[in-house]
């Protein structure tokens, strides 16, 4: 009689060795996803978001758990070696408890490894968790982690044990873990809920009081007792598969092949001959069927969760789980184009007969992709207006083409079905770096599709001849790094497509005009930046402080405006302070009306002093296109807005004509921004910042108007585009000045604003797009002459 | 007549295994071509390069006039093809794979193949996976002979059969070459080929060795025994190609090729000879001669035994 410890050591070291290329996959995955985020961090120069990349640290030793099982017990029954396992003298018990252990190795292992991966990252400062995701790596969050990976192994073991092909135990892996999990979380909370110790233990404590800790201990221990019974349960099932006859755990009998069926003469062929194409569309919808409506059916109902989700806005525990079924779907689809020929090398059947690769391939991958595509459809028709989920679409495809790729690459099929999100993701991870930069081209991503199914398609020929070589490794490599390239190369390749070319005559003439720029007094004109500036308007919500705790009595407020008037580089009156004076709730003291005009009177003629004050700075090169806008064009929209539509806060018709008089006029205005506009163009320019000693490197970030524009960690295409598009907007600014603004809206007006979004490089200014040249369109102009026209007619009338 | 098959000067090596060493051929159609060798010799990468498999390191072949490197789909196309682990869709029913297959090749295939069906006696309706393997392999002959290939080959077709099975195989291999059709069989089943075949090839160490008629060939071939008055005593090779000499006490054993009528004139009373006698060799003796690693070969006999290409 054999050792029964060296029984299970011996079967324990084979199920190792089966379950090792699974285990080499994650973590080559963890390895490779976390450099590729580092080097990402590295890039972008900043602590990544978490939200995407905890999803890896969580999602590899998940795909251990699904894999391990389908691999020792689906793998070994497609193999045959599970049946030869049942002619050794060996007990069901080792054979099964040696796969749940190994299994289970495997998956601590793992979790280890991306545990390891995800610290030393948060260490380094390179990922930063937030929210929920922070909780996830407290003790309540990985407890709860475990015990998912936990319920996944040993429900996939039942699975495994209970179906004999890995993609049925797979389809029903889904609604059966989803089922216990929900249960298991949805009883976890409530036991530990006020509602419970209320209604059932009968306690009348405090709605914000914690559950007990003897709760929290009943509690784990019914989650081990859960665990303990799905791992009692796949033991039997295990004992069930090992011990019974073959095919006591299948269709019932009557429905069932009988081998002893009796000899029947052929008569003539009955059937008419088919095409090829319908013979092998034939026995491929044949063998994918059933996976093929399970798949597709998972995939519908979870795009009508989502849509519920998203209707209703009820974000709960299904959420990730209704994406994830999505795209284990979409998936899992591609997976099946090839698994059913892989199986025993069962294509030989085709490349033994010199069948054409190009008819086996579409007829694998037709219907795969018919019923991708109706997924697709269906979530472009039920998602596209939600916000949140109207760019999933493009991730089916994608995960589609993943999957056909693995299921004709990997040698074992098994495999296949678990190599597919790791490829997938090995493909997402540099594209979604990418892509965090080009925003705008993001659906450039679907471009990986086609070429990954030209991937197939090449290799077909080779994959049916059985050449799964050197040769088909290195091509498959070859073609998939190309797939994630070409998205970034027809990015890269439109940027400089479309980068306009050097307008060396324009730039010229901008230098001549900014030649006087260096007599300036500095570089970079910060004398205004300690005043107030920006915009203001009547009843908006202003800070958290009165004015009575900035000041002692509206005297001294009213000595404070007229003193920053004699000095218009002092700061004593702040934008909040404006903000308040104008926000009816916190104007502070008793006021007369009367006294509450001046008030605003004297705070608008402050502003106006301060706009003159700033505008004539900027010809003189003093202040720059950020001081001119913040602290000039932006306060003089809020003065105009409020002397046209509420004048009566300023007392009688003759104090709004005084204060409209005090608006610059027209020719300063024009040539303050034309000053502020070149000189800051010209501060821009790297010859400009070479002489000045403006600090230059690899972290320099180049500001236009306060607003970062490029820096030199960009591409050198990104530069160039940034300058030449700088440049472009900014000819088209002074032309507009010259020859008159543009009305907002207009083609004319969109057209500058659409330079001045271009010229931003990846990375930078996203939401500061839109909001540049403020109050630089003629419809302020015609508001401000409107007003002038109106004042002077008052006066004249007086 | 044009050859069936061809093969120039095609050599083969993976890693440092060299599979196949220069090897010529040619196989002119209408016989039943037997390639033995044990296992290892280079019986399958031949077969795997004949069919566009596997691409020589150098040299040329062809089939029904294809280039194998460049027409491989054409001649699997043309031919039959039967490996030694037939892939097969084992869910669909013997029907299915044969309404299935018939897709690819002329409108009589499928008569044809119910017809053998009927002949191998596979009921039709049971699936490929619950069926025996002798009834697998030959749903896999039916499959690769319904089409009337021109030629037929066949990887180790009854390795792991029963004696019936293999029996009808062998036949039916007859039965095609009977109607002008050539088959190429790859097999280590000696008896079994010396019951069908019309020529062998012997194969070793990736060298074919030998290539003659089966009948020619066995005819030629000599097991000379000679007693000797001393077990000490030494005595002269006989005239021909000696494949290999043995020794058992008093007792020499030849095996012969291509020995004179007047043989026996070597030995003259003197010689010590006591008894002399010569027999016909099987082909498991000749076999056996040429493969045996272990045997006694004459000095020199390697260089002079390999043969020149057989053209027909």
């Amino acid at each position: 009689m054999s050792n029964p410890i060296s029984v299970f050591r011996s079967l324990c070291w084979k199920d190792a060795k089966a379950v090792m290329p699974l285990v080499i996959m994650a973590g080559a995955g963890i390895v490779v996803f976390n450099l590729l985020v580092f080097v990402g961090s590295l890039v972008a120069g900043s602590p990544l978001r978490a939200d995407g990349y905890i999803m890896i640290w969580v999602l590899m030793p998940n795909l251990v758990a699904l894999g391990a099982p389908a691999l020792l017990v689906g793998g070994e029954e497609e193999s045959g070696t599970l049946a030869w396992l049942r002619t050794l003298p060996v007990r069901w018990q080792n054979i099964v408890d040696a796969k749940f252990a190994v299994s289970a190795v495997a998956v601590i292992a793992t979790w280890l490894a991306a545990s390891l991966a995800i610290a030393l990252l948060v260490a380094s400062g390179v990922v930063r968790l937030r929210g929920d995701y922070l909780e996830l790596t407290m003790v309540l969050g990985i407890s709860k982690l475990l015990f998912f990976s936990g319920l996944l192994l040993a429900v996939s073991f039942a699975c495994a044990y209970t179906f004999r092909s890995p993609i049925t135990a797979l389809l029903a892996l889904v609604p059966s873990i989803t089922i216990i999990y929900l249960f298991a979380m949805n009883l976890g909370e409530y036991l530990l809920s006020y509602q419970f110790r209320r209604d059932i233990l009968g306690r009348l404590e405090s709605y914000s009081e914690p559950a007990s800790t003897a709760m929290w201990i009943f509690v784990t221990g019914l989650a081990i007792s859960l665990l303990v019974a799905l791992w009692v349960t796949q033991r039997w099932l295990g004992k069930r598969r090992l011990t019974r006859p073959a095919g006591a755990m299948s269709l019932p009998a009557s429905i069932s092949q009988s081998i002893q069926e009796p000899y029947r003469p052929p008569m003539i062929a009955s059937r008419e001959r088919p095409s090829p194409i319908r013979a092998l569309h034939w026995q491929q919808l044949r063998q994918a069927r059933w996976p093929l409506a399970g798949l597709t059916t998972m995939g519908v109902i979870a795009l009508l969760m989502i849509r519920w989700e998203e209707a209703t806005n009820s974000i709960n525990a299904l959420t990730p789980l209704a994406g994830l079924a999505l795209l284990v779907a979409a998936v899992g689809l591609g997976a099946l184009v090839f698994y059913g020929d892989n199986l025993n090398h069962r294509r030989a059947f085709f490349g033994d007969r010199g069948i054409s690769p190009n008819q086996v391939w579409w007829t694998r991958i037709l219907s795969p992709l018919a019923a991708m595509l109706v997924l697709t459809m269906l979530a472009v028709v039920l998602l596209y207006d939600e916000r949140g989920s109207r760019y999933l679409w493009v991730f089916l495809p994608i995960a589609f083409a993943c999957g056909q790729v693995v299921s004709m690459w990997a040698s074992r099929p098994v495999l296949g079905l678990f190599g597919a999100p790791v490829f997938g993701m090995l493909c997402a991870v540099p594209l979604s770096l990418f892509f965090d930069a080009y925003q705008d081209y993001a659906w450039t991503a679907i471009l990986l599709v086609p070429v990954l199914l030209f991937a197939t398609w090449w290799i077909c020929r080779r994959w049916l001849e059985g050449k799964v070589d050197t040769g088909f490794h290195v091509r498959m490599i070859a073609i998939s790094i190309a797939a994630v390239l070409l998205p970034m190369v027809c990015v890269l390749g439109h940027r400089i497509a479309t980068t306009p070319a050097l307008n060396n005559n324009w730039r010229a003439k901008a230098m001549a005009a900014t030649a006087g720029i260096g007599n300036s007094k500095s570089t970079t004109v910060y004398s205004f930046r300690h005043t107030s500036g920006y915009g203001f308007q009547w009843g908006q919500e202003s800070g958290v402080f009165d004015l009575e705790q900035n000041y002692d009595s509206l005297a001294d407020l009213q000595k404070k405006i007229r003193d920053d008037m004699d000095d218009l580089y002092s700061s004593s009156i702040t934008n909040d302070d404006i903000a308040m004076i104008f926000d009816p709730n916190k104007a502070g003291w008793e006021m007369s009306p009367a006294e509450h005009a001046e008030l605003r009177y004297m705070t608008v003629e402050l502003v106006l002093q301060r706009i003159q004050h700033v505008r004539e700075a900027a010809i003189q090169y003093e202040a720059d296109l950020d001081d001119l806008q913040a602290r000039a064009e932006i306060p003089e929209l809020s003065v105009v807005a409020l002397l046209s539509n509420q004048p009566e806060l300023f007392g009688d018709d003759e104090s709004v004509a005084e204060l409209v008089d005090m608006i610059s006029p027209v020719e300063l205005r024009r040539e303050s921004r034309i000053a502020a506009l070149l000189s800051e163009w010209r501060r821009y320019q790297p010859d400009y910042r070479r002489a000045m000693k403006v600090p230059t490197g690899f972290f320099a970030p180049r500001t236009f108007a306060g607003i970062l524009l490029s820096d030199s960690r960009m591409l050198g295409v990104e530069g160039r585009r940034s300058d030449r598009y700088l440049d472009e907007f900014v000819r088209v600014a002074w032309n507009q000045l010259d020859n008159g603004l543009p009305m907002s809206g207009t083609a004319e007006f969109k057209h500058r604003t659409e330079l001045w979004k271009q010229a931003h490089a990846p990375y930078y200014g996203y939401w500061w797009r839109a909001s540049t040249l403020q109050g630089w369109t003629k419809n302020h102009e015609m508001d401000l002459q409107e007003l002038r026209k109106r004042h002077t007619q008052v006066t004249t009338a007086d | 007549m044009s050859s069936v098959i061809t093969l120039h000067n095609v050599s083969k090596r993976f890693g440092r295994t060299q599979a196949l060493d220069d090897v010529n051929l040619e196989i002119p159609p209408g016989i039943v071509f037997a390639l033995l060798g044990e296992n290892g010799a280079g019986k399958t990468t031949m077969i795997r390069i004949l069919t566009g498999f596997q691409t020589p390191d150098s040299g040329t072949a062809t089939v029904l006039r294809h280039d194998c490197v460049k027409g491989g789909m054409e001649i699997r196309r043309e031919i039959g093809y039967v490996s030694d682990a037939p892939a097969l869709y084992d869910w669909m029913t013997a029907d299915e794979i044969g309404w299935f297959t018939s897709a690819f090749y002329d409108e009589a295939f499928s008569n044809r193949y119910l017809e053998l069906l009927a002949a191998f006696d596979i009921p039709s309706g049971t699936r490929i996976k619950s069926m025996s393997k002798g009834q697998r392999a030959k749903v896999a002959l039916a499959l690769a002979t319904a089409h009337d290939p021109q030629l037929l080959i066949l990887d180790e077709p009854t390795s792991g059969l029963d004696p019936m099975v293999r029996r009808q195989f062998l036949e039916s291999m007859v039965d095609r070459a009977a109607l002008g059709r050539t088959v190429l069989l790859s097999s280590h089943q000696i008896s079994e080929v010396e019951r069908v075949a019309d020529w062998v090839g012997i194969m070793h160490q990736g060298q074919l060795k030998l290539v003659q008629p089966l009948d020619a060939l066995k005819q030629s071939t000599r097991i000379v025994t000679a007693t000797m008055d001393d077990a000490s005593a030494t005595i002269a090779l006989p005239p021909g190609n000696v494949l290999t000499e043995s020794r058992n006490g008093r007792q020499m054993r030849w095996i012969v090729q291509d020995m004179p009528d007047n043989w026996q004139t070597t030995y003259s009373c003197e010689s010590g000879v006591e008894d002399l006698k010569s027999e016909s060799a099987t082909l498991e003796d000749i076999f056996v001669a040429v493969c045996d690693r272990r045997a006694t070969r004459p000095v020199d006999h390697e260089e002079t035994s390999r043969p020149e290409p057989q053209l027909f």
